[in-house]
């Protein structure tokens, strides 16, 4: 079939991306069992602040890179700074509080935007060099694309990788799987929050920072990618980096494959694919099963 | 144990005693009644008083505007206030309205919700500001329009475009609508377009998957087969309203597309953030240039500015563009609009209609010589207005204005302030003429 | 065991409450006690009667109207805490049911039904509604069941932005309250007032019976405990069902109403928005207790007509209080009272240390 290449093509290229602000949120959900609207918002302020520090000018490919970069802190900074002032003080409380606590920092934070750079929308362009097209198996595609799909696996794996390898990443699971044992342990638990928040901050800010050169940059960008990455996570598992890029992909594949089949269901792409996920694993694909609280 | 053994008041205690009970935790009940009390008082505040006095106060004449002010839309409301606000000032300038009335405008925001719209409305309508403009979605205007009917005001809907609010058997008969309906507009950029490039044949469509889009596309497709050109739709792709990642759709029209540009066209039933992120994902294809014209309908402006000066050659279909004409009334609109906002710097479509509906109020204020808003929409139905594209009026039996829709072509330019210069244009009549054109 | 039917209420005092010490998490020690429920419907019905009433004698003109909405919104808040504070679900897709009930009575012939008929129809459309989409989501819990009732809400606001006869995002108008023989409610802002303080408060008494019987009770110890419940013989998942049912029903019921006061429809009633804002109103008001959301709910409808109104920042100083809410409040306005009582009698009692330790929970 002809198609197959396209179909994988935009699978990774919407997938990925996806990938990127569904980490984040699932990292610091595996620690603070918080489902951080505000990701939404930061991932609009990474794309903001790329633009504001480029002017929207097309840039060297290393300036970009060091844009992306320095975005990419702020964002982490920023937050660092939310989980200091708002979830730190939340542990305990039911799930539902601190969903609620990041629908309304998601508020605030859109709001701050609003006032900083207001609302009329504004676009990034792309590095120089980087907006032609590649042929890829005789198929043509974005040459960001490629550039996406390639950053995106680099910091999966790399995720992945520290999560499974590194102390630091014993530490979060550790913590994500039993924080009073953890600390208990001698865990730094507060450190473990802190750095859980700072590495989702980043992932937020570098996958706005990254993706601005698509996308039309104004405040309704915080909601855009919020319910496909919800719906990303939630196939994956709570929790799960690896369910993550499962569930990024998954969406992509069932859009990419819609497009071509039925493109009449777009619209219900993601709920589609959580649907039938959710039948056959209420927890996700990599979600626990037995381990959670029985219900009768 | 002794607490166990007390019975708590059931279905057996006689009532008197279990009324008493409703004392006897005051910490709980304490704070209840208080917020209840609060409850009545916000009831009576949030509407500030029932009475209603006329509209006009000594020397004042209010009008009231009502448009999305907060959230993500918010520019599209502070940009339609500020023409509202221009129109006002230029009003008071020349004497005010009725013998020396100022006309002065009460805000009112609809968070972009029918409900928070139709509240407004009433508070509005209910403190005596029975004359009504403003309003940016179609379904707000739906929910306004028939509540201050009911009320007894007048509205102009002055962005409004949807088929039920005008018309004889429109949703309120004291509503007026200023912008172009959605058939208007079509019919016009079909004529324009029949014109531009006769030898058509295939049209893909890109749009957002909902109600109106399809409804836009459709009519538009149509109404250029009824102008004389041969055209098919080839391909078409609906997306979600708050998507905006459209690599799967962009390139299987990339692959779709064979042989030269000639007698292609794509048509983008998308706005905001959804064209921009389109000609964004769709340039390093070079897509549109495989196409021998692209068209959109509505607000594509806003894109095109976004766009930063690369935006490719567009077609659309509105009423205004700054630029389009250079007579006296435009300048003077456009230099009092950049003096109000200078980082705004020029109006654009909503600000030009909220600043024609202002200036046709005020007009029917003085030829009714009153507010009352029976009087008024009496006036309103036999008035014009010449404003920096020409005259407006109403069509007495639908309510539709007589504005002239802009169909004009324009491309980014880096240089311009707009970040956009027109290339072509045409202005086209309720009547479908071609009334005007130049580049 | 407890052995007695579901629908009886309890008698005797609760046990008393064993207080909570720094560490513990975040309820302070009145919400505890106030958890066990205390509503009487006696004590609703007299309430009702006189702020009904009262509310609608006083008020006049346009405020009758904010006073309606106010009431259709607190009924929609109090049917999604049955859910929400009362069985410890929180669904993120009530607004699908508070749109269904609206759309329900939106068309002929229900339009032309006498106005309670077709809202007391719409309720039990949205209850069998409910039940489907209990049993969709009965194997999952906490963030999992909240985002799977947001991903059903939205498909249903999707399949109503996408069908014209439903008439897609610009909604429907020129919807009627049908008339009850000779009695037409839509006439005047007091006449339909009225109506929906009736319809509403039957609706509340209801809920206040049934927020006191055993099916109450259990619902809270599903809450506390799933599993230590089910130990006890509680049939969890027949009480989540229930709950949803009857949350579903009626927000069925205050969408139907709220159909009939604004005449027109759209879909922006089904977003996941407004299911998020009828989740914010019961935690502003308070959870855990029964009134909470209905002030939650007055609190937003003043938000929305009133405060804020024109500032572009509308949404700012909203994200502001909801976080003082969640950081500093966490049961509410409802449960100010007590946190205030909790703050002070201590600092009180170390004054006066001879004094009576008093506060409700203790021996009385």
């Amino acid at each position: 079939m002809s198609n197959i290449v396209p179909i994988i093509l935009s699978t990774l290229a919407t997938g990925l991306p996806l990938f990127l602000i569904a980490s984040g949120l699932t990292l610091i959900f595996s620690v603070m069992r918080v489902l951080n609207f505000a990701h939404g918002a930061l991932f609009m302020i990474g794309a903001f602040l790329v633009s504001s520090l480029l002017s929207g000018r097309a840039v060297a490919v290393p300036v970009f890179v060091g844009a992306v970069l320095v975005t990419g802190l702020a964002v982490a900074a920023m937050s660092v700074a939310t989980e200091r002032v708002v979830f730190r003080r939340l542990y305990g409380s039911p799930e539902v509080v601190g969903l609620l606590a990041s629908f309304a920092l998601l508020l605030i934070l859109s709001g701050v935007v609003q006032l900083v750079w207001g609302s009329d929308p504004r676009t990034q362009a792309q590095a120089r060099g980087l907006g032609g097209v590649v042929r890829i198996f005789g198929n043509e595609t974005a040459t960001y694309n490629l550039v996406l799909i390639i950053v995106a696996a680099v910091i999966g794996l790399a995720l992945a990788g520290a999560l499974r390898w590194t102390r630091a990443g014993a530490k979060v699971k550790a913590t994500a799987e039993d924080r009073v044992m953890a600390e208990a342990l001698g865990i730094n638990v507060g450190l473990v929050a802190l750095g859980v928040f700072a590495v989702g901050g980043l992932l937020a800010g570098v996958a706005g920072s990254l993706l601005a050169p698509t996308v039309s940059i104004d405040p309704s960008l915080a909601l855009t990618f919020i319910i496909q990455s919800f719906g990303a996570i939630i196939i994956g598992g709570l929790g799960s980096v690896e369910g993550a890029m499962v569930g990024a992909l998954l969406i992509g594949l069932v859009d990419a494959v819609l497009v071509v089949v039925a493109p009449g269901l777009l619209d219900y792409g993601v709920y589609i694919a959580i649907g039938a996920v959710m039948l056959v694993r209420p927890y996700g694909i990599f979600g626990a099963t037995a381990r959670r609280t029985v219900q009768a | 144990m002794t607490g166990l053994n007390r019975r708590r008041p059931g279905w057996s205690t006689p009532a008197r005693r279990r009324l008493r009970t409703l004392s006897s935790h005051p910490w709980r009940t304490v704070p209840l009644l208080i917020a209840a009390v609060a409850l009545v008082a916000a009831a009576c505040g949030s509407s500030g008083g029932g009475s209603a006095s006329g509209s006009s106060t000594g020397g004042v004449v209010k009008l009231g505007f009502i448009s999305t002010m907060s959230g993500p839309l918010a520019q599209i409301g502070d940009d339609m206030l500020d023409g509202a606000k221009v129109a006002v000032a230029q009003v008071n300038a020349a004497g005010g309205v009725d013998g020396g009335k100022k006309l002065q405008l009460v805000v009112k925001d609809d968070q972009l919700t029918p409900a928070t719209g139709a509240a407004a409305a009433r508070t509005l309508v209910g403190s005596g500001t029975k004359l009504i403009f403003g309003m940016l979605d179609s379904s707000i205007c739906l929910a306004v329009a028939p509540v201050v009917q009911s009320l007894g005001g007048v509205t102009i809907g002055t962005t409004c475009s949807s088929d039920p609010l005008v018309g004889p058997k429109r949703a309120a008969q004291n509503y007026f609508s200023l912008a172009i309906s959605n058939t208007a507009s079509c019919a016009a950029t079909a004529k324009v377009i029949a014109q531009e490039y006769p030898k058509l044949t295939s049209i893909d469509v890109f749009g957002y998957d909902y109600i109106t889009g399809h409804e836009i596309a459709t009519q538009c497709v149509n109404d250029m087969k009824t102008d004389g050109l041969h055209v098919t739709v080839h391909k078409s792709y609906f997306v979600p309203l708050t998507s905006e990642s459209f690599t799967a759709q962009i390139t299987a029209l990339q692959h779709s597309l064979s042989g030269p540009a000639t007698g292609r066209a794509l048509f983008l039933a998308t706005y905001g953030a959804g064209t921009t992120a389109f000609l964004k994902q769709a340039a390093p294809y070079h897509l549109t240039q495989q196409y021998q014209t692209v068209i959109t309908n509505g607000g594509y402006v806003s894109s095109g500015e976004a766009l930063n000066g690369s935006a490719p050659a567009v077609w659309d279909a509105y009423e205004y563009f700054p630029t389009v004409v250079s007579n006296s009334r435009n300048s003077a609109f456009v230099k009092q609009y950049e003096a109000l906002k200078p980082a705004d710097k020029f109006p654009n479509d909503w600000s030009y209609e909220a600043y024609m509906g202002a200036l046709m109020y005020a007009k029917a204020i003085t030829a009714a010589k009153s507010t009352d808003p029976a009087a008024v929409a009496a006036a309103l139905a036999k008035i014009s207005v010449t404003g920096p594209l020409g005259a407006v009026r109403f069509n007495p039996a639908t309510h539709e204005s007589t504005i002239p829709t802009l169909v004009f072509q324009t491309t980014g330019d880096a240089g311009s302030p707009m970040k956009l210069k027109i290339l072509k244009y045409d202005l086209v009549s309720p009547t479908n003429q071609i009334v005007s054109s130049g580049s | 065991m407890v052995r007695a039917p579901f629908f009886t209420r309890p008698g005797g005092r609760p046990p008393a409450d064993p207080g909570r010490g720094p560490g513990d998490p975040v309820l302070p020690a009145g919400l505890a006690s106030a958890r066990l429920n205390r509503t009487s419907p006696w004590r609703t019905l007299v309430l009702l009667v006189i702020v009904g009433v009262g509310g609608t004698l006083l008020l006049g003109g346009v405020n009758l109207f904010t006073w309606s909405t106010i009431w259709i919104y607190a009924l929609f808040a109090l049917s999604t805490n049955v859910l929400f504070g009362w069985t410890g679900r929180a669904s993120f897709g009530q607004a699908a049911f508070f749109g269904i009930g609206a759309y329900f009575v939106s068309f002929s012939p229900m339009k032309s039904w006498p106005a309670p008929v077709a809202v007391i129809a719409a309720g039990i459309v949205t209850a069998a509604a409910a039940l489907v989409v209990s049993g969709v989501t009965r194997r999952s819990s906490g963030l999992s069941f909240a985002i799977l009732t947001l991903v059903v809400g939205q498909v249903l606001y999707e399949v109503v932005n996408l069908t014209g006869s439903l008439g897609g995002e610009t909604g429907l108008y020129g919807i009627t309250a049908g008339a009850i023989g000779p009695v037409n409610v839509a006439t005047s802002y007091r006449a339909f007032a009225f109506y929906t303080i009736i319809m509403v408060g039957a609706c509340v008494i209801f809920l206040s019976w049934l927020r006191s019987s055993y099916l109450g009770l259990s619902m809270a110890g599903v809450r506390d405990s799933a599993r230590r419940s089910s130990s006890l013989g509680v049939p969890v998942a027949g009480i989540h069902a229930i709950a949803f049912g009857v949350a579903g029903a009626f927000a069925g019921i205050a969408g139907a109403l709220f159909a009939q006061q604004q005449t027109t429809v759209s879909s922006s009633l089904l977003n996941w928005s407004f299911s998020g804002d009828v989740v914010v109103m019961c935690l502003v008001g308070g959870m855990y207790s029964f009134w909470g959301p209905a002030l939650g709910a007055a609190l937003y409808t003043w938000l929305t007509t009133a405060g804020f109104a024109g500032s572009a920042n509308a949404n700012l100083y909203l994200g502001v209080v909801l976080l003082l809410v969640v950081r500093v409040f966490p049961g509410g306005i409802a449960g100010a009272g007590t946190l205030a009582r909790d703050w002070v009698s201590p600092r009180l009692r170390n004054h006066w240390p001879l004094a009576e330790p008093g506060g409700a929970g203790r021996h009385d």
